[in-house]
Order: structure tokens, then sequence, then C-alpha cells
């Protein structure tokens, strides 16, 4: 949202083939870390997806009202609207009741992973043990 | 795809969020019961903790765990903001952008030391001064020099000597480590990056706390105009930096045991 962030390098595109499923499914990526951003978007746009970013969640709420998303996968701590907020303010809506929520975050406790699976979300990355096939295959297995 | 090639993008994120920090840290300074720059430091540490975490840059992870931990009890107040406890969250800041800074391929997955260790409880709890250790009865010596080297160097005379032995780059944070911490010696060369070595002796002497505190300075060229300088200053000696076989400063050391 009107920050200029890294496109994925020659390097990574060389290294994933694009999957025919994947070309056209957009994917929202939430988070407040602009490096974290650009991670997940490396490895989404690598693997065929289109990626769109938003900083927290009101400007999450903003861009899936303007535009057609295919899943999210948003942090859980942010400013103004958390991921949490966000994945209850998208099940209480109609249009994205059923819309895939993946929550990336730091926050490991088992409590953290139940609230978040409450609140309505599909599944859970820890940030820790995050790697690449994981939000991959998270995402593929929602889609 | 190597996760490494983020590395120096968070190096850049985490070292605004550590400016953000300090910047909040001060605002929290003038008015202690304002809640907004708690919270901004809060999500700061936080955003630090998830890209470590990602980065699998387990010393800064570990580290800004704790101060996260810390600041929560201010976003909850149960804690409010006191000196001692700035000068804390101020060490945390220094030792975080050390590591920070420092973070390499070399850093992923490595464990952190036993004096991090030791450092993140006492961070996480908030306790400004190491009382366990203060009753341990191991002798605490800390290493200043801008050079990895001379730290690592000097860390293993002081070993041989019997001391526990810790190192800091920066002579304001050892200035800081000093007040806040309990040593035995203080082992410091003369060109520090933010506090050289006599300003530094200087600024221990003019502190209570501190007056006592055994000071070893250390300098390249060490001759007797230098030498009269680092008395002068409140120094015990100084001694000429030299190669790993030279005794310069176990002898040094010695004479004040």
């Amino acid at each position: 949202l009107g920050t200029v962030e890294k496109t994925p390098s020659a390097a990574v595109r060389q290294t994933t083939s694009v999957t025919e499923q994947s070309v056209r499914r957009r994917v929202l990526v939430v988070d407040d870390s602009v490096m974290t951003r650009t991670l997940e978007r490396t490895i989404l746009e690598s693997a065929g997806y289109t990626v769109l970013v938003a900083g927290d969640g009101v400007d999450a709420l903003q861009l899936l009202d303007e535009s057609d998303v295919d899943a999210v996968v948003s942090d859980v701590e942010m400013p103004r609207m958390g991921g949490l907020e966000l994945t209850a303010a998208l099940r209480q809506d109609e249009r994205w009741r059923h819309l895939p929520i993946v929550l990336v975050t730091s926050l490991d406790a088992p409590e953290h992973v139940e609230r978040g699976a409450a609140a309505g979300a599909d599944a859970y990355i820890v940030k820790g043990r995050f790697d690449q096939s994981e939000l991959l295959q998270t995402v593929g297995r929602l889609l | 795809m190597d996760l490494t090639e983020f590395l120096g993008e968070f190096q850049l994120e985490a070292g605004e969020k550590l400016d953000a920090i300090a910047s909040q840290l001060l605002c929290l300074e003038r008015d202690t019961t304002n809640p907004q720059p708690v919270r901004e430091m809060f999500l700061a540490a936080h955003t630090i903790k998830g890209g470590a975490a990602m980065m699998r840059l387990t010393e800064v992870e570990s580290l800004a765990h704790a101060l996260e931990d810390l600041l929560s009890k201010f976003r909850d107040q149960q804690r409010t903001l006191d000196p001692a406890t700035a000068d804390l969250l101020f060490q945390a800041i220094d030792r975080l952008r050390g590591l920070i800074a420092n973070a390499s391929a070399q850093s992923v997955g490595s464990e952190p030391d036993a004096a991090l260790v030791s450092f993140a409880s006492r961070l996480r709890a908030g306790v400004c001064a190491p009382a366990i250790e203060a009753e341990s009865g191991v002798r605490r010596a800390l290493v200043v020099d801008s050079s990895a080297t001379v730290r690592a160097l000097y860390t293993l005379q002081l070993e041989d000597a019997g001391y526990a032995a810790e190192t800091c780059e920066d002579g304001r944070l050892a200035l800081s480590r000093a007040t806040t911490e309990r040593f035995d010696l203080l082992v410091a060369g003369l060109q520090n990056e933010t506090l050289g070595g006599f300003e530094l002796c200087a600024a221990l002497r003019a502190n209570p706390a501190t007056r006592d505190l055994r000071v070893v300075l250390t300098s390249a060229d060490a001759g007797p105009r230098l030498s009269h300088k680092a008395i002068e200053c409140g120094a015990q000696s100084l001694v000429r930096k030299g190669s790993l076989r030279d005794a310069a400063l176990t002898n040094a050391v010695q004479v004040l045991a």
C-alpha cells in the first residue's frame, strides 16, 4: 500500500516452477513487517500466485473490499487491527465466510493456536518453524 | 529458496525497529504514564522476535522475546519505568543492535551463550542488578575493546587468571553495564566507540557505585605519558597490547588480585 517492495530475484524464480492451478490464484499477505511481507510474497509468487500485501487488518479489509482474493496469509500481532480480529471480522461477513485464512505468527503457545482456531482461521504456521514448503503446502491444501 | 537471502532485509528492518524502541523509551522516560510508547515498543520488539524466528537467528529471538516479555508488564500496567529499568532496557537495545549487526549465515541456528541466557532471564524479570552473580564468589571481569580479536585474547588471559570474563565492544554500553552489574575488574582499550578508555575510567570514578572498580587500560602504544594519564584518571595501570604469549595483562591483573 504505497510502499515499494522487492520483487523476487531471478534466482528464486528459476528454482520453482509455476504450477498450473495456482496461476490466477490471489493471496493477500498481511503483516506489519516489511521483511516478512517480502519473504512470504517472494515464496508465493515463485509458486505462481498473485500476491497482494497489506500492513495490518484495517488495510487488509479495505483491500478485500476492492479486490478478489482467494486466500489470506496473516500475522497476528499488528497495529490497529491484528490477525485474530481480522479473521473474526471476515467470518462474520457472508462474502468471506469460507475464505481460507492462514495465520503466521511467533505466538506458539497452545492457547494462541486455540484462539486462532476459535476466531475461524483454517491453519496456523509458527514463525520459528516457518519454511517455504510449509507455507506453500498449507496454502495449496486450502485452495 | 534460502531464507538467509532475506538476512539483509531483516537487519535493516530490525535496526529501524530498535531505533523506534530507543526513541519511544526516551518518550516514556519523559512521561512514564503514557501508554503509547509502551505499545509501540512492544510491537517493535515483537516484530524483531518474529523476523528473527523466521531467520532462525536464535540469539536475537531469545533476547527480543525477553524484551517483549518485560515490555508486556509495562503494557499491562504491572510495572512503571524507573531509571534502573530504563538503563536495563537501553542495555538490551545495545545488545540486540550488536547481535543484529553481526548476524550472518553463520549465526543461523546458533544458540545463545551462557552470558546471553543470563542477561535475557534478568531482562525478562526486569532485574537491574544481578544478585545471584554477586553472591556466587566468582570474580567477574568486563573486557571493553572495539576489536573482536583483542576481546577474545583478553578473555582467554583473564580466564587463565581465574576470572569469568564478559566482553563489550562499546564504551558507553560498558559504562552502563559496570554501573548496573557487579564486576571486579574492567579491562578497556583507549579507543572505543562512543567512549574511550580514559573517559570511561573517569566516569566510573565519578560514580559512587563504581568508584572502587579496578580498571586496567590497554593501549597499542603504552608509554610514560599515557601511563601517567591513566593513573591520573584513576586506572590501576596501563598495559601495552601484545601477543597471546605476552603476559603484560596477566601480570597487571595478578598484582591487583
